[in-house]
């Protein structure tokens, strides 16, 4: 069953090949040949699983990348088929028909809710848990029941790579003796005192429910945190971002490593902490490491930064239904001075389902952009009205708020109506169609 | 006039864009020239819940609202009494399975609750997620919302009709409680912006119960008209 499975699997990547079609198809089909297809693998020395509800394709993009360049062999599933069909198919893309990985390291991205289905053959060494925030609700319930899931997945002599700033990751560690490296941000200039947003997954101790205190933040409950009543705290930093420059997009580490980042987000800078923390764990020359994050190039699919006449603009790219990367986007926006307008929009809500949720518009703090000279808000696409009356009850004067079906009907507005920097809040599925939008010289105006 | 509303557990209630119930109250009670006070209460707290107009609890992760229903019960004869004296209250998402005799978790394990109303709650693994089209009597139109809820209940409810989405239990087409100023119904987040007219609705209630001879005045409501209509025509034709 064993080798039927695993050439079933291979003839279908054949074919996929022969066809220039990559998809989860051949681990979907050599998994329903045999159910035990995951337990016919020989793994490799270095085995990294990356999970979390938001970066995990860039921090399993860079370990493979670090690993390459520091002379491994490498197995990553890069196109992000991340449920169980996916990681199949990358396992047998990179096995011998006796099932051994012909590769020095795996490195696998993992949706959440699947990691209770891999981790028990496909066992890693290590875990980053990137974050677990507000993410599709609809599909995932809320971020409690993610974390019983991955929790539930984890079996002791994991090592777990985590964000020592978020108190909600410490819920992993509260009763369990795992391994952890830390990886954080040391307080500085963009650090603040008063909490900035609402609607947090975790303000309560989750050892003693005592309300947390906290030195500063960095983003929603991310920051400086301590139990006034018990002994939970902001563990110690292995790893800590003792200087942050954003406009050099340039980190130091714990005051000794100096390297540029990709781009100049917060959470950003946090998956290249992950990397590099997990890449440091594997023993890897640091020099090194810091020379392959330095080299890599800005990720344009998640933010980008251009010109247009004189005229900034800033596309963030979010994903609807995960209130933390519009509060991300809000906190970027926040750091720019001078007047501002902001398009928010998308095509749709989400791919996976018929139905529109809109109820995590409200645990985004759009209440933000209040504090800032803003010229318009343009609303685009199936829900401006929806977005619109958001923008209104944020605080927003109406006379700002403009709507519009679509981007093709907003271009005026954006383009020609307003003077403003630009800062282009967007589902990823605006992104593409914005950016051509900005880019067409050729409008009749 | 002053409106003071009382917003409960805002930090542990909070997990589905339930503060857009409170933003919506605010802005519009402010938009008919009251003065609106909103005091954010949470488990640390006590509370005078008498002091009041509108008292308002959303809805929390299931570990949430058990820490939530300990503290609530405390005050369980206060809510009873200011039920029955017309007080207001907006209850959303699993905040509702608080104010029936009991809730019955996922291991069977049994919780008290306020034991307002008869009904009990059962929570379940396979959570019930749907878009919500719902008819309600006060307001002669529909309601819109979303459901993503981990309980499923036995009972009486009245507060609206299921055309499409889930009802309260299983055997009858009936979604939420209506009793005296009490409104409570599984749908989740903000509901009063979703719907302009059950706002509207609302916000007149409140008013009124202060003063009858108010003079209301027109509100632009356009945005949230034009969401709610987009979603009402696709939904009911």
């Amino acid at each position: 069953m064993k080798i039927v499975s695993i050439i079933t699997g291979k003839i279908f990547i054949l074919i996929g090949k022969m066809l220039h079609k990559g998809s989860s198809l051949p681990g979907q089909i050599a998994l329903k040949i045999n159910k035990n297809l995951f337990k016919s693998f020989k793994l490799p020395q270095i085995v990294v699983a990356v999970t979390g509800s938001s970066g995990k394709g860039s921090i399993s993009s860079m370990i493979a990348d670090i690993l390459r360049k520091s002379g491994y062999t490498v197995a990553h599933n890069y196109k992000g088929s991340n449920l169980s069909a996916g990681i199949a198919t990358l396992l047998l893309e990179n096995c011998s028909l006796t099932g051994k990985i012909n590769k020095q390291a795996l490195v696998y991205e993992i949706d959440e809710r699947y990691t209770k289905f891999v981790f028990k053959d496909i066992t890693p060494q290590y875990v980053v848990i990137s974050n677990i925030c507000r993410d599709q609700p609809p599909r995932q319930g809320h971020f409690d029941l993610v974390f019983e899931e991955i929790k539930k997945a984890l079996k002791p002599g994991m090592h777990l790579i985590l964000n020592g700033d978020d108190p909600y990751l410490q819920k992993f560690v509260l009763n369990q003796n795992f391994p952890v490296t830390y990886y954080g941000i040391h307080k500085n200039s963009y650090s603040y005192k008063k909490s900035l947003f609402e609607n947090l997954n975790l303000v309560y101790c989750p050892k003693c429910h005592t309300k947390l205190d906290y030195a500063y933040y960095q983003f929603e409950n991310i920051g400086c945190y301590q139990c006034p009543s018990c002994d939970f705290k902001r563990p110690k930093i292995d790893y800590e971002i003792t200087k942050l420059n954003y406009e050099k997009k340039q980190i130091t580490i714990n005051n000794q490593y100096t390297l540029h980042v990709p781009s100049n987000t917060l959470y950003s800078i946090y998956n290249t902490m992950a990397s590099f923390t997990l890449a440091s764990c594997l023993n890897i020359d640091i020099d090194n490491i810091c020379t392959v994050i330095s080299n890599t190039s800005n990720n344009q699919k998640n933010t980008s930064v251009y010109k247009y006449q004189k005229r900034l603009v800033h596309v963030l790219n979010n994903k609807n239904e995960n209130a933390s990367t519009f509060n991300q986007s809000l906190l970027y926006t926040k750091r720019f001075k001078g007047k501002k307008v902001i398009v928010i929009g998308w095509k749709e809500i989400s791919r996976r389902y018929r139905f529109d949720d809109l109820s995590w518009l409200y645990d985004i703090d759009f209440e933000i952009l209040t504090g800032l000279d803003i010229e318009k808000v343009i609303c685009v696409g199936l829900h401006a009205f929806d977005i619109a009356t958001r923008m209104k009850l944020a605080g927003i004067n109406e006379k700002k708020i403009e709507t519009f079906p679509n981007l093709d009907e907003a271009k005026d507005a954006i383009k020609y109506k307003t003077k403003g920097d630009i800062f282009a809040i967007l589902n990823f599925d605006y992104v593409e169609p914005f950016n051509m939008l900005m880019e067409d010289e050729n409008d009749e105006h | 006039m002053n409106i003071k509303i009382a917003h409960l557990y805002y930090d542990l209630m909070n997990l589905y864009g339930d503060s857009g119930n409170i933003k919506a109250l605010k802005f519009y009670l402010e938009a008919q020239g009251m003065k609106v006070n909103v005091k954010r209460f949470s488990i640390d707290d006590e509370f005078s819940l008498d002091d009041y107009d509108v008292i308002y609890i959303g809805s929390g992760t299931e570990d949430n609202q058990k820490m939530v229903l300990n503290h609530l019960l405390k005050y369980k004869t206060t809510i009873n009494k200011l039920i029955e004296n017309n007080k207001f209250f907006l209850i959303t998402g699993n905040a509702f399975e608080l104010f029936g005799s009991k809730i019955i978790d996922m291991d069977g394990k049994e919780f008290k609750a306020l034991h307002i109303f008869d009904f009990v709650s059962k929570q379940i693994s396979k959570r019930k997620v749907d878009e919500a089209l719902f008819k309600c009597s006060l307001i002669n139109d529909y309601v819109i919302g979303f459901q993503n809820q981990s309980g499923t209940m036995e009972g009486k409810f009245n507060l609206f009709d299921v055309v499409k989405g889930i009802g309260s239990s299983e055997q009858n087409s009936k979604e939420g409680i209506h009793y005296k100023n009490f409104y409570g119904t599984y749908l989740i987040g903000p509901l009063l912006v979703r719907n302009y007219q059950f706002l509207n609705y609302f916000i007149k209630e409140l008013i009124s119960s202060k003063n009858k001879k108010f003079k209301f005045k027109k509100i632009n409501q356009n945005f949230e008209k034009k969401a709610f209509e987009k979603v009402v025509n696709k939904e009911a034709n």
